[in-house]
């Protein structure tokens, strides 16, 4: 067998060999293995990706987009074990390639951007030494002048101040700004080919839009091919030139992004699309207007005004804040991380305290030092952004349900009646209710934690994120659940979210959120279609809208 | 204003049904377990099991003999002397050996085996019962009663274990009984850390305050979420202080602070065969070879245990 | 740097009120019980006390007096760096301690090497090795370690080394030689729990996102875990240093009673066997205030150890606190 030559040198010279397909996966299979056996994670993908695009590879968690990624990068961890198929980078096969060939490559062929940009580096080491390090492997040079180098990525990745910058360690920097010194990093020896594994996925909206502009850039600057590994269809749809569709560990559809955005030839692809709120805008408009026809003076649900507080001296989390809610509708609060949009969720829901101003809800104003033990839980009840955490692990689905009632003293006949009600309502058949919150998926776990908010019967639900840890199918799920419970019961939701096209979908008003202050307030088909405030605009331009 | 009252019933409309639908296609983390499950059940628990596990548990039986009806083990008096078969080798007649004072030394393992394990368990129990309520009480607590809990536990613990029971010892004198209570108020600390932990990490989850949000008072919360969900852990830890209240117990008892001669104690066994170092090795080894397998074979039970736990939830 | 003093200044009144306290209660649990160790010795028939000696005691200890004020002359005596007489054999306490203190000390430091030497390869070996069954049976090892006893340990040894071997002498205490054994023993003993926390630690470190991305980079397996993962992975174990400490010295009691040493831990036990109170007593005074002293050292090395952990006011945060996978980081700056 002729040996590999994969020496730094040689490997610099594929540029010249300038194949026609930069990847190529045929028939790959994959599997893991762990304490209850081999789990297959790719069955059979097979795709390629030509020399100088882009290709998102797109898929809900267990699809198998990550680990193909992986594969293509030699980065799969030791219990996993590629069965068959064939994995090509220009032509040369690498399924079966030695760490030591692989260390070859790293660097000047191939880049990776993660997708954690604070637990992607070493906490303990200064971040301008990390990407000296980078470059000192790639490029074979010495101590000195690899920090120039690094100097000099990290000014072209659009840090400000690099010298200063370079000496900070990771916890002092922002996420975005993380995220660039990863890329820096991953440019270090001028790749040909670079993976991307969510590289945006952990970040705000906004800087989510610049780090993506940051990375096209440089793949334009550096003719680089890029694989896209994303969740996100509709960025998916924004930014790549062909989409490779996965379920499973299967391939299900390949094609221009323009093809399968405008017209999916697969049934699941479709069904992707169809629960994508950024593609759906309109998908529960009537609501709306029912809405607004039912009643032009409904009663106030919920009243804030002037509402200020701050955790730590001088730092207001939330400032002076005022919206109402209006009885039966839909109000979102949307902003990015810092906007104070949970703190005012929790302060409304009377979870935590306030400084100053007034919150009323249902007439009743809530004290500036809520009590411990909630004295009218059946008029508002708060439903978590993260149901794995707000279940007692011990209880049983039947019981978490049934607590409410209780605790109230209810007769035990009757906690099983309504709790049974409740959990068919939301959708959860008989097989669930012995179970525990731990052998529950994320979305069924929202359920139970709708089911128990819903069970006193609370006129409003204070809803924290509760889709945003959730895969799209079981998103939209959740969603027309939601949409459903509302009409049923005539319910009322303050709905906290960052993701703008879930609110432009299922929200009837808006408050924008920006660093504790309101920016903007409406209702949110004018809001979005022309914001009246610069930051309202970014975020509404943030939103990526895919080719068609 | 919603009128659902109390009386509302769900009938499952058109809707609900598609939910349904979508939360079972919804994939679950691990299968629930049906009525019919319990052979799939015991043969999870045995596939669970390795060799040790089961060495250990035999082992651990045979103990609880030796404590309860140690006459079923042996055949001598392990106090009887017997002049002319001092220091014998391990041989038929005495699978163990003899003493310096011709007595058995397997019935005095045996019969060792109750004062060992007994102060051991004596001195866990206080160690378990002040730990708990010292720990829950500053970790729910909090505030001044904390401070003060937890310099208290400072200082038990800048007293290492083995000097604190010592210093109680000289205060109470000595014996097993004392000795018991030494090492058992040194273990406070550690289980007061902790419980404390526990209990400060459960009452500030997510989950307790949801219940409050629910309406549940304060007691009620801190009985049925936070007490179970924090000693959970803590007692999980149980079988490894067992193991290391026997430790400290043979180690006092080998300094001579413990358990009084002539009544047989494993720790008493070893100081009693060091004399003999050269001339009976046995003496001493088999003793401490008895301690080591015995404090193995309790954690190898807290395997075991979790297993069973896991297979049964 | 003022929050940083503020900071040190608390800690340090922190450590002298747990130092305080436990000669307090050490005080109390020793004098002050039924069980009077002064009055037990003094009347034990065993090792009986001459009557002019009684006197010259009773004198000493004002036991005629009231509880209370014998505790005050006690602490008026101790910061005059007055530590009492042994009531076992008279001499001054100070001078029964710094006799055995060297040698206890020189014991503790090559028992610490041996520790770290122990701890740290099988941690290693026990996270990094390829093949995982050897992996599985030197995890085992801190088990297997923390079930047998110290005495165990260090006879075992004197048997195999002194007398079958004869390698090392069991009666010559004094030459360096002598040291081997029971800074091995000593070592061995309590070595377990740090092992297991570098472990844990060394695994964490394994298995955290930037492990990956090193390897992206092209780096070799000996460099990741050389340069970043040893580093990330042994911080956790920093914490038990103190409590290593005070182990060590309530080890050198078993240790150099089983190898005929004289040192502290002879003394010590040798004050407990005759209950002399005064001895005792300036032993937990010892090892607590070293263990505060300890703490409060590692204390202020941590944060120079790790970037992360920051010094506000009076308490130690974490700051940029690693949020969970869907959180979201704020942009500031981006």
């Amino acid at each position: 067998m002729t040996p590999f030559p994969w020496t730094r040198h040689e490997a610099g010279a594929f540029s010249k060999a300038r194949q026609d397909l930069a990847i190529e996966i045929d028939g790959l299979r994959l599997s893991y293995a762990s304490r209850g056996g081999r789990a297959t994670a790719v069955a059979d993908a097979g795709f390629s990706v030509r020399t100088g695009e882009t290709l998102a590879l797109v898929g809900e968690s267990g699809s198998g987009k990550s680990s193909i990624a992986s594969a293509v990068g030699g980065l799969l961890p030791d219990n996993a074990t590629v069965e068959s198929g064939a994995i090509r980078l220009f032509g040369r096969d690498v399924s079966k390639l030695s760490e030591r060939q692989w260390r070859g490559l790293r660097g000047p062929v191939l880049g990776y951007v993660p997708q954690d940009p604070l637990g992607s580096l070493d906490p303990l080491m200064r971040v301008g030494d990390q990407i000296a390090e980078s470059v000192a492997h790639a490029r074979d040079v010495d101590n000195v002048e690899a920090r120039a180098h690094a100097l000099q990525l990290l000014d072209h990745v659009g840090i400000a101040d690099a010298r200063n910058k370079s000496r900070a360690y990771p916890h002092e920097l922002s996420g975005g700004q993380l995220q660039r010194v990863l890329i820096a990093s991953a440019l270090a020896g001028r790749p040909e080919v670079l993976i991307a594994d969510e590289p945006t996925s952990a970040l705000d909206v906004t800087v989510q839009k610049r780090i993506l502009d940051l990375l096209f850039g440089l793949q334009q600057e550096f003719s680089l091919t890029l694989l896209l590994i994303t969740h996100d269809l509709s960025l998916a749809g924004e930014r790549a030139d062909r989409i490779v569709v996965l379920r499973g560990g299967r391939v299900i559809e390949t094609g221009e992004t323009e093809q399968i955005v405008g017209s999916p030839r697969a049934a699941y692809t479709r069904q992707l699309f169809a629960d994508v709120p950024a593609l759906n805008p309109d998908k529960y408009a009537r609501g709306a207007e029912r809405a607004r026809d039912g009643g032009g003076d409904a009663d106030v649900a919920i009243s804030v005004s002037g509402l200020s507080k701050s955790f730590r001296r001088g730092v207001p989390a939330v400032d002076d804040v005022s919206f109402e809610v209006a009885s039966g509708e839909i109000h979102a609060l949307v902003g990015e991380s810092g906007s104070g949009k949970t703190t005012i969720a929790r302060i409304a829901s009377g979870l935590t305290g306030f400084d100053s101003g007034s919150v009323t809800v249902l007439g009743d104003e809530r004290p500036t030092v809520p009590a411990v033990v909630n004295p009218a839980p059946d008029r508002l009840q708060m439903v978590y952004q993260n149901p794995l955490s707000a279940l007692d692990p011990r209880f049983p689905v039947a019981k978490l349900v049934g607590e409410p009632l209780a605790i109230r003293g209810t007769p035990r006949r009757e906690i099983a009646q309504r709790s049974g009600e409740l959990l068919s309502a939301v959708g959860l058949s008989q097989d669930f209710w012995d179970r525990r919150a731990s052998q529950l998926s994320g979305g069924q776990r929202q359920r139970v934690a709708i089911a128990r908010a819903l069970i006193l019967s609370p006129e409003i639900l204070v809803l924290d994120e509760p889709t945003s840890a959730l895969d799209v199918t079981v998103q939209s799920q959740i969603v027309e659940l939601l949409h459903e419970l509302r009409e049923l019961y005539r319910l009322t939701f303050l709905f906290i979210s960052h993701d703008l096209s879930l609110v432009r979908q299922i929200a009837d008003s808006v408050t924008v959120l920006d660093r504790g202050r309101v920016v903007e307030s409406g209702d949110v088909r004018s809001v979005f279609a022309a914001p009246a405030n610069d930051y309202t605009r970014a975020l509404v331009d943030a939103i990526p809208k895919p080719r068609s | 204003m919603s009128d659902i009252g109390q009386d509302t019933l769900v009938r499952p409309t058109p809707q609900t049904q598609a939910s349904a639908r979508a939360a079972a296609r919804d994939r679950p983390g691990e299968a629930g377990r049906s009525a019919a499950s319990w052979r799939r059940t015991a043969r999870g628990i045995a596939a669970q099991l390795s060799v040790l596990d089961v060495l250990a548990a035999v082992f651990v039986l045979l103990l609880v003999i030796a404590i309860v009806a140690p006459r079923l083990l042996v055949g001598y008096d392990p106090l009887a002397a017997a002049e002319g078969h001092t220091l014998e080798a391990p041989s038929l007649h005495h699978i163990f050996g003899t003493d310096y004072l011709g007595r058995d030394l397997y019935s005095r393992l045996v019969h060792g085996t109750s004062a060992t394990l007994s102060a051991s368990a004596v001195a866990l129990i206080v160690g378990l019962v002040g730990g708990i309520l010292l720990g829950i009480v500053s970790g729910y607590l909090g505030g001044w009663v904390d401070s003060i809990i937890s310099r208290v536990i400072d200082v038990l613990l800048s007293v290492p274990g083995l000097l604190l029971s010592m210093v109680i010892v000289v205060a109470l004198g000595f014996g097993a009984v004392n000795a018991a209570i030494a090492v058992g108020v040194s273990s406070i600390a550690s289980f007061s850390r902790i419980t404390r932990s526990e209990v400060l990490r459960t009452r500030t989850s997510a989950f307790v305050e949801a219940a409050q949000h629910q309406g549940s008072s304060r007691v009620r919360t801190l009985v049925q979420h936070i007490l179970p969900n924090s000693l959970g852990p803590v007692f999980s830890l149980i079988p490894l202080h067992f193991g290391g209240a026997i430790i400290w117990i043979s180690s006092l008892s080998f300094l001579g602070f413990g358990a009084v001669p002539p009544k047989p104690e494993w720790g008493l066994l070893v100081a009693e065969g060091r004399q003999y170092l050269l001339a009976a090795p046995w003496l001493l080894l088999i003793p401490g070879l008895v301690i080591v397998i015995t404090v193995l074979s309790i954690s190898r039970l807290q395997h075991l245990a979790s297993a069973l736990r896991k297979a049964l939830s | 740097m003022t929050s940083t003093l503020g900071y040190l200044g608390r800690r340090v009144v922190h450590a002298v009120i747990v130092v305080a306290l436990a000669y307090f209660l050490t005080y109390w649990v020793l004098f002050a019980l039924p069980g009077d160790p002064v009055r037990n010795r003094l009347d034990n028939p065993q090792n009986p006390v001459p009557p002019e000696q009684t006197k010259v005691i009773i004198d000493y200890y004002n036991l005629d007096k009231p509880a209370w004020q014998q505790f005050f002359v006690t602490l008026g005596r101790l910061f005059h760096g007055d530590l009492g007489y042994s009531l076992g054999t008279g001499r001054k306490v100070t001078d029964l301690i710094a006799q055995g203190l060297q040698s206890t000390v020189l014991l503790a430091v090559l028992a610490l090497l041996v520790a770290i030497v122990v701890a740290g390869g099988i941690a290693i070996l026990a996270v990094f090795v390829p093949s995982p069954a050897v992996r599985a049976v030197l995890r085992a090892v801190p088990s297997v370690s923390l079930a047998t006893p110290t005495f165990l340990v260090g006879l075992f040894l004197l048997q195999v080394f002194s007398y079958r071997l004869g390698w090392v002498s069991a009666i010559d205490t004094e030459s360096p030689v002598s040291l081997v054994l029971p800074a091995i023993t000593l070592g061995v003993g309590v070595s377990p729990s740090v092992t297991q926390v570098l472990i844990h630690g060394l695994a964490e470190a394994k298995v955290q996102p930037f492990v990956k991305v090193l390897k992206a980079k092209g780096l070799t397996q000996r460099r990741i875990v050389g340069r970043h993962l040893l580093r990330n992975g042994s911080i956790p174990a920093l914490t038990l240093f103190a409590l290593t400490t005070a182990e060590l010295i309530a080890g050198s009691v078993i240790v150099e009673t089983v190898f005929n040493r004289a040192g502290l831990g002879f003394v010590t036990e040798e004050a407990v066997r005759s209950q002399d109170g005064p001895v005792v007593l300036a032993v937990v005074l010892l090892v607590a205030s070293l263990y505060s002293a300890i703490n409060l050292l590692t204390d202020l090395v941590y944060p120079l150890v790790d970037p992360r952990i920051v010094i506000t006011e009076s308490r130690v945060r974490l700051r940029g606190g690693a949020g969970s996978r869907r959180e979201r980081i704020a942009g500031a700056a981006a």
